[in-house]
């Protein structure tokens, strides 16, 4: 959830915010983002580096903290309307983000054993995707036009990254588990 | 039941490598398709759909119906994950991840083919939400898949989450595509790119499918899945076997374990909400 609603939130709903909000053009927009998601390509490994080193957990929870703490600091940052600042609040937020998007793969796979794997990881990311991502823009648009006001909408994700660490904390750990086997 | 082919014996360290190599290849290939195609449909529907299948209502009802039909790609997506989810636990990761590719590649190139509202009328935008349904069912079960792709070749736990992280890249590589190829196109003078322009990228899924077809077919079933199917087969034959007392002794803790197996391959052990 944590992961789900801020990326959809900075891939989506930018481009409502930043053309109505902020002013900037639709092509500038695209092109943040083209950068943005150049930069991911190095980041995500990286992060998937991260997790088999430092735990996945860890790596995780410390991305969704640092997201919903930063998600303040971003829409600040894209209020300014320069574009220097604002290529770099997303490329920021994108660095956060992937620290959470990296070991989530191997973070999901790990919680089943081999005969139920597929199933349940692919069923909880996509229920995910679903409730958390899916309806994340709209509910962003919603917020913007009660409140006028990116703060509340960096609030949103700051509830969101609270419900991630959380439900990471609790998740036990795949560590000590034999991934290879069904251990009944 | 039949599983996906099992390997000669186990492979020497160098075939393990190239296989490894491939079936990162193979899964992050398969991601970046995935989310291409399911992002561009979700940017064009903002862009072109809305006027050029939902034209008799006014524009911003038209901009509404056609995030309706980018909403129904996001129900189809667990809807996917059960079915191939199913198949991928039962018969392999390989075939299912191959089922998916076809799906979301196809009904993607044929999103580029559906004449418009002018042409063939309300069948125009009802073909377009019956593709994204599939589109998104495909989109459902190919994430899973190509993580454990990637993972159940891993050798030890030390690079699991280097090896998954692959697959995740095909996120912003799908992005990145897809953004580059509207920006492209929608550069074009006047109206090209309202009546043909805005076709092209998804036609262009088709490559992509063709080189993602083209490597998964060659890759092996994953070790870890082969030696659970193996080991599954082996304790079936025991148990069926078993005519002396010596025999079903031995069994009987196994055959315990396979009546255990059973029901739980229908409940979820552990879930995490936070994926």
């Amino acid at each position: 959830m944590g992961q789900m609603a801020p990326v959809y939130v900075y891939n989506a709903f930018v481009f409502t915010y930043g053309m109505k909000v902020v002013g900037a053009s639709r092509d500038f927009l695209l092109i943040v983002l083209l950068i943005g998601s150049f930069f991911s390509f190095f980041t995500i490994p990286f992060s998937g580096y991260l997790s088999d080193r430092l735990g996945r957990r860890h790596v995780y929870i410390f991305g969704a903290a640092a997201t919903g703490l930063f998600a303040f600091a971003y829409f600040a940052m894209l209020d300014t309307a320069m574009p220097g600042l604002i290529i770099l609040a997303t490329l920021i937020a994108f660095a956060f983000h992937d620290l959470m998007w990296g070991p989530l793969a191997a973070l999901t796979a790990e919680s089943f054993t081999p005969r139920l794997r597929y199933s349940g990881a692919s069923i909880g990311f996509q229920l995910a995707a679903v409730f958390a991502g899916g309806p994340a823009p709209m509910i962003a648009t919603a917020i913007l036009a009660s409140t006028g006001s990116g703060q509340m909408i960096a609030l949103y994700i700051f509830g969101c990254a609270i419900v991630s660490v959380a439900a990471t904390a609790f998740l036990p750990s795949g560590r000590d588990r034999d991934f290879t086997r069904d251990h009944v | 039941m039949t599983t996906a082919e099992v390997a000669a014996g186990p492979l020497s360290d160098f075939d393990h490598r190239a296989q490894l190599r491939r079936a990162v290849i193979a899964s992050t290939v398969g991601t970046t398709i995935e989310w291409y195609d399911f992002l561009l449909y979700g940017q064009m529907a903002a862009l072109v759909f809305a006027k050029l299948y939902f034209p008799s209502s006014d524009p911003l009802t038209g901009t509404l119906q056609a995030f309706a039909v980018f909403a129904v790609g996001f129900v189809a997506r667990p809807i996917g994950a059960a079915i191939f989810g199913h198949y991928g636990d039962r018969i392999g990761r390989k075939a299912a991840l191959i089922a998916t590719l076809l799906l979301t590649g196809l009904s993607t190139f044929l999103v580029g083919c559906v004449p418009t509202y002018e042409q063939i009328g309300i069948w125009g935008p009802v073909v377009l939400v019956v593709l994204r349904f599939i589109q998104g069912i495909g989109v459902g079960g190919e994430w899973g898949g190509s993580v454990l792709l990637s993972m159940e070749w891993a050798r030890t736990s030390k690079n699991r989450g280097f090896l998954a992280a692959w697959p995740q890249f095909g996120g912003p590589a799908g992005f990145f595509l897809a953004n580059l190829a509207i920006l492209a196109f929608s550069q074009m003078s006047g109206d090209q790119f309202l009546s043909w322009g805005w076709r092209v990228p998804f036609w262009l899924s088709l490559i992509m499918v063709g080189i993602g077809l083209s490597i998964r077919l060659g890759i092996l079933e994953t070790p870890i899945f082969q030696r659970v199917i193996a080991e599954e087969r082996s304790r079936v034959r025991r148990s069926s076997r078993s005519s002396n007392a010596n025999q079903r002794r031995s069994c009987s803790p196994r055959s315990r374990e396979w009546g255990k197996w059973l029901p739980s391959t229908y409940t979820t052990p552990s879930f995490s909400p936070t994926a």
